[in-house]
């Protein structure tokens, strides 16, 4: 949450009673993604809240269905319903696809605003999308596609071109308190310790048909064959306030053991391979780029990137002390 | 599948104090302890200096003791027989050295009103000095904000069931910083002492070194060896190629340079052709 957001969040929580979530959500919408001032921001909300708070139910609820609000994209949950989001359209493009119902062409690309980047499908034609504006698009459904919550686009849902352009997406620094919780997240950026390397991480075997990790030389699909040797590490990532499996791949591994020891782990000549991957990563701390994916079991960090911080230490302990005087 | 639980970030000063246990009477659950200043902890990450190690075991059983000194006091690690590779190191560690520590909180109370607080690894390993230094600025934070929850807590006036449900909002501590009111003795300073810990950790640091440059060489060799591999079709890759495909990665030409030169002189790499490159 951005820093000047909080304590107003605390603020009108406690005065007005409206819950964290909302008031979160408002208040980002109108700050970060509107520049208002953060003062006029909270001025509005306490007017808005307060008329409400004052209104009996019947026509104010009837009212908010007719315009319910602005959902940021980063909110959105796997099974959300009869969403309202605001977001610029990325990359789209046509792409037919095989359904229980037959071929159907569909439209694919990425959603963006502030707060997130999320995969989405319209389902009927859209010509709008590809307009190269923002669009506010009424009544979507949200469900899990790649293990990350996408925004589908469907026969209900009403779409109009935004005049007034939304903020773009960088990677977002998440804490895994917030991953943890969360149904899958694209391109986000954690820092924690690693913890803990998992069984199966250094030198595996990959099944030459569909690269899952064999076992004893046996692929759970496709038997036994000579599998292909592949290099990885799952390793528990944690940063105070939570925790979560971190998979890296062949070229983020190198990077992380640095060339000896990868260079020896691939002539195969290395004895506990387990044990030097402790001494390489346990207790070092990394700054995490990648996508969250929930699946069956459970929230995995697919690393893309990935490096130790350079933060200079002395310098923000002497930040950190002055705004404490 | 339960959650695993988080690794606390605690002064050893603030551990040490501690004498509040929960949840001993459920069978299999974990055991926590919570602090004074109401951090509910399972597992704990410490970094401090390991400053001694001691085999204390008896006739035919191991048992190690090491201390691990922070910035405001000692963290005390035991390992045996059921720690096997956090024994081996200790056995062979030698001190003093940085040592990062994940590991189980334990409370040992022999007698009423004596309590000793301790740690048993479940990971150990040795760091550096940046990771020390960087252990102690991200534990300072976390301590403030658990003193800024104390304070929220103490000026709301609230108590027990009440008091938790007030502050469940603010922290994933709330049970425990309503337990810590009822336990802890309240001393009207007390935050304060552990302010002015929180503010003598951080003055031990003001002066750490940037980290070396070398911890990323590491890193931009498998990256730049990986985009060679990818870009090269055949016959090479053309460096202006492999520059803009860098620069994409955030490495800047120099760097580049650098790094393609320790490639070529640690073997990886050559230059069949002026300009253009390719992995052995």
């Amino acid at each position: 949450m951005d820093d000047s957001i909080a304590p107003i969040v605390d603020e009108l929580n406690r005065a007005l009673g409206i819950d964290r979530d909302t008031l979160e959500r408002e208040l980002t919408l109108l700050i970060v993604d509107y520049k208002v001032p953060v003062e006029e921001a909270r001025r509005s909300l306490i007017k808005k809240h307060s008329k409400e708070s004052l209104n009996p139910g019947g026509e104010d609820a009837g009212k908010k269905a007719n315009d319910p609000s602005i959902k940021l994209l980063k909110d959105l949950r796997n099974g959300d319903t009869g969403v309202t989001v605001l977001a610029n359209v990325v990359e789209p493009r046509y792409r037919d696809i095989t359904t229980t119902r037959g071929n159907v062409t569909v439209i694919n690309g990425m959603l963006e605003d502030s707060t997130a980047k999320l995969h989405f499908t319209a389902w009927t034609e859209a010509p709008l999308l590809f307009s190269g504006r923002a669009v506010l698009a009424k009544n979507v459904y949200v469900n899990s596609f790649h293990g990350m919550p996408s925004v589908n686009i469907g026969e209900k849902t009403t779409l109009e071109e935004f005049e007034g352009g939304v903020p773009g997406y960088t990677s977002r620094r998440c804490s895994l308190s917030e991953l943890s919780e969360s149904d899958g997240a694209y391109d986000i950026e954690v820092e924690g310790d690693v913890v803990s390397i998992r069984p199966g991480s250094g030198i595996i075997e990959r099944c030459p048909v569909c690269s899952r990790v064999m076992q004893k030389g046996q692929c759970r699909a496709h038997g036994r064959s000579e599998g292909v040797k592949d290099l990885r590490i799952k390793a528990i990532v944690d940063d105070g306030t939570g925790s979560m499996i971190s998979v890296f791949d062949k070229t983020l591994t190198r990077a992380l053991l640095g060339i000896e020891l990868e260079t020896e782990l691939e002539s195969g000549e290395v004895e506990n391979i387990e044990e030097r991957l402790k001494i390489a990563l346990i207790g070092m701390p990394f700054v995490i780029r990648g996508n969250v994916t929930r699946g069956d079991y459970g929230r995995i960090l697919i690393a893309t990137r990935a490096h130790r911080p350079m933060e200079d230490i002395g310098k923000l302990a002497r930040e950190l002390m002055v705004s404490l005087k | 599948m339960s959650d695993r639980e988080v690794a606390r970030r605690v002064f050893a000063r603030e551990f040490n104090d501690s004498n509040l246990q929960q949840g001993e009477s459920i069978d299999r659950s974990p055991n926590f302890i919570v602090t004074p200043v109401g951090v509910i902890c399972n597992r704990v990450f410490i970094v401090g200096v390991m400053t001694e190690v001691e085999n204390i075991g008896g006739e035919g059983q191991t048992m190690h003791r090491a201390r691990i000194a922070d910035p405001t006091g000692v963290f005390t690690v035991y390992a045996g027989e059921y720690q096997p590779s956090a024994a081996v190191f200790l056995s062979t560690v030698k001190t003093p050295a940085y040592v990062a520590v994940v590991g189980k909180a334990r409370v040992f109370n022999p007698e009423k009103d004596t309590y000793y607080m301790s740690i048993r690894p479940e990971e150990i390993n040795l760091v550096d000095e940046y990771v020390r230094n960087r252990w102690v600025y991200h534990t300072a934070l976390f301590t403030l904000q658990s003193l800024r929850n104390m304070e929220r807590a103490l000026e709301s006036g609230l108590k027990g069931a009440e008091l938790e449900r007030y502050m469940r909002p603010f922290t994933i501590d709330s049970a425990g910083i309503a337990r810590a009111m009822d336990h802890y003795p309240l001393a009207p300073d007390r935050m304060d002492v552990y302010r002015r810990m929180v503010m003598d950790a951080l003055a031990t640091i003001t002066d750490a070194a940037p980290p070396q440059e070398t911890a990323g060489d590491g890193m931009a060799l498998a990256i730049i060896e990986d985009l060679i591999m990818r870009l090269d079709r055949g016959d090479g890759v053309s460096y202006e190629a492999l520059l803009e495909a860098s620069q994409k990665l955030g490495y800047d030409e120099e760097t580049v340079e650098k790094t393609l030169n320790s490639l070529m002189d640690g073997g990886r790499c050559y230059e069949p052709r002026i300009g253009i490159l390719k992995l052995i």
